[in-house]
C-alpha cells in the first residue's frame, strides 16, 4: 500500500482512480496506477499550501465515492471551461488544472513505482532533455 | 550610511534583488538578502521535473488566478525567477517608455536615459544573440515560416555562456552547468563576495516602520525572526512585493497597491509535422517575431516547447485524446503566442493573509489571441504541418506591476526615486514597478531599473 504524509489511504485510492480515468493506459503506455507514480505524490504535495491541501483532500474524499461517470463528466466539463465565464466555470477549471495537473505531473515525471518494471512515459516518448556536460 | 544591524535589507534575490544588493554592497553598505526559497549549489539542483516544480517554484508551479484562468510560474529559490526562466534579454522600445512616462509622470522613463543602465548590466553578464547556427529544428522551422509569411524573425538574446550544443530544457529547473547567468551565479554571488549576508528559506510575513528604522518580520523553519535595517528594498517580484505591502497594511495610505497587475498571458500552439522535430533539444527558445505589425496588435510569437509533464498539462485532454497528443511529442513544431495584456488585474490579500490574483482576459486581449492563433495556423501551414493544436490554457511567466511607479498616490505606489510614496526608508526595485505591460521579456529591464535604483538610493547618502 502506498503511504503518504499528506493523504489518507482513501484519498490515495481516490487519486489513483481519477488518475486511471485521465490515463487508462494502452498497449504502449501503462495506466496511471500501473506505473506506480503515486508512490512519489509527497514530492509534489510537500510544497502545497496547507489550505490548498485541505481542499484537495476534501475533493478526493468526494471523488472516492462519486460514480465514475460523474468524474468523467467533471473532467470533460473542466476541459471545456477554459473559454467560459462565470464562477462555476472557474471551479471546473480549478478542478481540471489542479487535479489534472497533479495526475499529469506525476505520470509524465519519469518516476515509477517500486514494482513497475517497464519503461516510464518519458522513456517511451523518447524525451532526452537531460543535463549533459558534453556537447 | 549609519551603522546599525544592517544598512539595507533586500527582500528577494532575483533579477532585481540581486542587482540592487550588489550595487549597494559594493559601495560598502552592510546588506542582508532575505529569500523565501532555498539556496541550491549547482550539484544540488533537483534533476527531475517533479522535484523541480515542487522545490523551485511557488505553489509547485501551479499558482492559479482566482478563477483559474491563468497559471503563474515564478521561482522560489535563491535567484528567484532568474534561476528558472530562459534568461532572455530584451531592451524596451520607445513606445513602451513613452507610454510609461505618460502614465506615471516619471521623467526618466526614457530610452536614452535607460540605455546607460542597460549598457552597464549587459556589459557585466555573458549573453549571446542566437543565430541560425544555434537554432534547433523547431526554431529553424518557425524562422523560415515567419519570413515566408512576410514577418521579421529575430534570434533571441539569451544570458548564457558556452551553451551551444546543450539541451537547455533542463534550465527550467536551474542550470547545473552554471551557464545560465541567473542572479544566483552573478549578482547575488557578487554581493556575497562584497560582504552581503543572505538568509534563504526566510518567508517575509510583514514589515513595520519604526522611528528611524524598518523592521522585517519573517518565518524561517517554523520560527519567527525579526531583522532591522536603516532602509529596506523590496524586490520579491510583482506578486511577492505587492503581497508583503498589502499584508503590512500600506494600502490604507497607498490605495494603488495591488492594482495595475499585468502578466503577458501565453498560449502554446503545436503542430504534428509527421517527422521528428525534437523541439525539446538544444535551445528550445530560439527565435521570435520581431515585427512591428504584430507589436502594434499586441502579440509576439516565439519558438518554445516544454518537458513532458508541463506539455501534457498545457495541451490538456484526458484518455485517448491526451495520449494521441503525447505520442506526437517528438514530432511537434511548437510556438507560444504571447499577449500584451491591456486590461490590468489586481492582487489582493485576504483576511488570512493569503494572496489572491484577479486576472481575466478582456475582450480586446481575447481578440489578440484570436489573431495570434490565425497567424499560428498560417505559420504551421507554411511549415507543412499535418494538424494543429491550440492549447486553451493561459500561463504567465511574466507577472508584472502591482506597485507601479507614479507621481503620487493617485496613480502610483513608488516615486521616481524608487521610494514607497511617503516612506523614504522603503524602496522597491523589481518588476512590480512596471506601470503597464511592455509586450517584451522584462528581465533585462528589471536589472536595469534595479541598477538605477541602487544608484539613486546611494546618491541620497553621499
Amino acid at each position: 500500500m502506498i503511504s503518504s504524509a499528506f493523504l489518507a489511504n482513501a484519498e490515495i485510492s481516490a487519486l489513483e482512480r481519477v488518475g486511471d480515468i485521465y490515463i487508462p493506459g494502452d498497449a504502449t503506455y501503462p495506466s496511471f496506477s500501473a506505473l506506480g507514480c503515486m508512490e512519489h505524490v509527497d514530492l509534489l504535495l510537500e510544497s502545497t499550501e496547507p489550505a490548498d491541501l485541505k481542499r484537495l483532500r476534501m475533493l478526493l474524499r468526494f471523488l472516492g465515492v462519486a460514480p465514475t461517470s460523474m468524474i468523467r463528466w467533471m473532467i470533460r466539463r473542466g476541459e471545456n471551461a477554459y473559454s467560459q465565464p462565470g464562477v462555476l466555470a472557474g471551479l471546473f477549471r480549478e478542478f481540471e488544472f489542479g487535479l489534472g495537473g497533479l495526475v499529469k505531473s506525476l505520470y509524465f515525471s519519469g518516476k515509477r513505482g517500486i514494482d513497475y518494471r517497464g519503461r516510464t512515459p518519458p522513456e517511451i516518448i523518447g524525451y532526452s532533455g537531460s543535463i549533459s556536460n558534453e556537447a | 550610511v549609519t551603522p546599525t544591524a544592517y544598512d539595507f535589507i533586500i527582500i528577494g534575490s532575483g533579477a532585481g534583488g540581486g542587482r540592487v544588493a550588489y550595487e549597494l554592497s559594493r559601495k560598502g553598505a552592510r546588506c542582508l538578502i532575505l529569500e523565501a526559497g532555498r539556496s541550491y549549489s549547482p550539484d544540488e539542483l533537483p534533476l527531475g521535473e517533479l522535484e523541480t516544480l515542487s522545490r523551485l517554484y511557488w505553489g509547485g508551479g501551479l499558482e492559479l488566478s482566482d478563477d483559474a484562468s491563468v497559471v503563474f510560474t515564478r521561482g522560489k529559490c535563491v535567484g528567484g525567477s532568474s534561476l528558472v526562466n530562459q534568461a532572455l534579454l530584451n531592451r524596451f522600445d520607445d513606445a513602451v517608455w513613452s507610454h510609461w512616462r505618460e502614465q506615471s509622470g516619471v521623467w526618466w522613463l526614457d530610452a536614452a536615459h535607460m540605455n546607460g543602465h542597460y549598457d552597464v548590466v549587459t556589459s557585466q553578464i555573458a549573453h549571446q544573440t542566437l543565430g541560425a547556427r544555434q537554432f534547433n529544428h523547431n526554431s529553424r522551422l518557425l524562422a523560415d515560416a515567419l519570413v515566408k509569411r512576410g514577418f521579421v524573425a529575430k534570434g533571441l538574446v539569451r544570458a548564457h555562456r558556452d551553451c551551444d550544443g546543450f539541451n537547455c530544457m533542463t534550465c527550467l529547473g536551474g542550470c547545473g552547468r552554471q551557464s545560465k547567468q541567473s542572479s544566483a551565479v552573478t549578482t547575488v554571488a557578487w554581493a556575497l563576495k562584497q560582504g552581503a549576508d543572505i538568509e534563504d528559506g526566510c518567508f517575509v510575513e510583514g514589515i513595520e516602520v519604526l522611528a528611524d528604522q524598518v523592521r522585517v518580520c519573517c518565518l524561517k523553519d517554523g520560527t519567527r525572526r525579526r531583522y532591522t535595517c536603516n532602509e529596506l528594498v523590496l524586490a520579491a517580484g510583482a506578486i511577492g512585493t505587492t503581497s508583503i505591502l498589502l499584508r503590512s497594511g500600506f494600502h490604507e495610505k497607498l490605495p494603488m497597491i495591488g492594482k495595475n497587475f499585468f502578466c503577458h498571458p501565453q498560449y502554446l500552439s503545436c503542430a504534428d509535422m509527421g517527422t521528428t522535430i525534437d523541439a525539446h533539444l538544444g535551445h528550445f527558445q530560439g527565435v521570435y517575431s520581431h515585427d512591428q505589425r504584430l507589436r502594434d496588435i499586441g502579440i509576439k510569437i516565439e519558438s518554445s516547447f516544454l518537458p513532458p509533464a508541463l506539455f501534457a498539462q498545457l495541451v490538456g485532454g484526458s484518455g485517448a485524446s491526451l495520449m494521441s497528443l503525447v505520442r506526437r511529442y517528438r514530432f511537434c513544431a511548437a510556438l507560444e503566442i504571447c499577449i500584451r495584456d491591456d486590461v490590468p488585474g489586481r492582487i489582493r490579500v485576504d483576511r488570512r493573509g493569503r494572496t489572491t490574483i484577479s486576472k481575466r482576459l478582456s475582450k480586446p486581449d481575447l481578440a489578440k489571441l484570436g489573431v495570434g492563433r490565425r497567424i499560428a495556423d498560417e505559420l504551421f501551414d507554411t511549415m507543412g504541418a499535418r494538424s494543429v493544436h491550440h492549447s486553451n490554457k493561459a500561463f504567465s511567466v511574466h507577472p508584472m506591476g502591482g506597485c507601479a511607479l507614479g507621481s503620487g498616490p493617485d496613480n502610483g505606489v513608488v516615486d521616481e526615486e524608487f521610494s514607497l510614496i511617503g516612506y523614504k526608508r522603503i524602496h522597491v526595485a523589481d518588476v512590480s514597478l512596471f506601470p503597464g505591460a511592455p509586450g517584451t521579456n522584462p528581465s533585462l529591464t528589471v536589472m536595469a531599473l534595479a541598477h538605477k535604483a541602487g544608484e539613486m538610493i546611494l546618491s541620497r547618502h553621499q
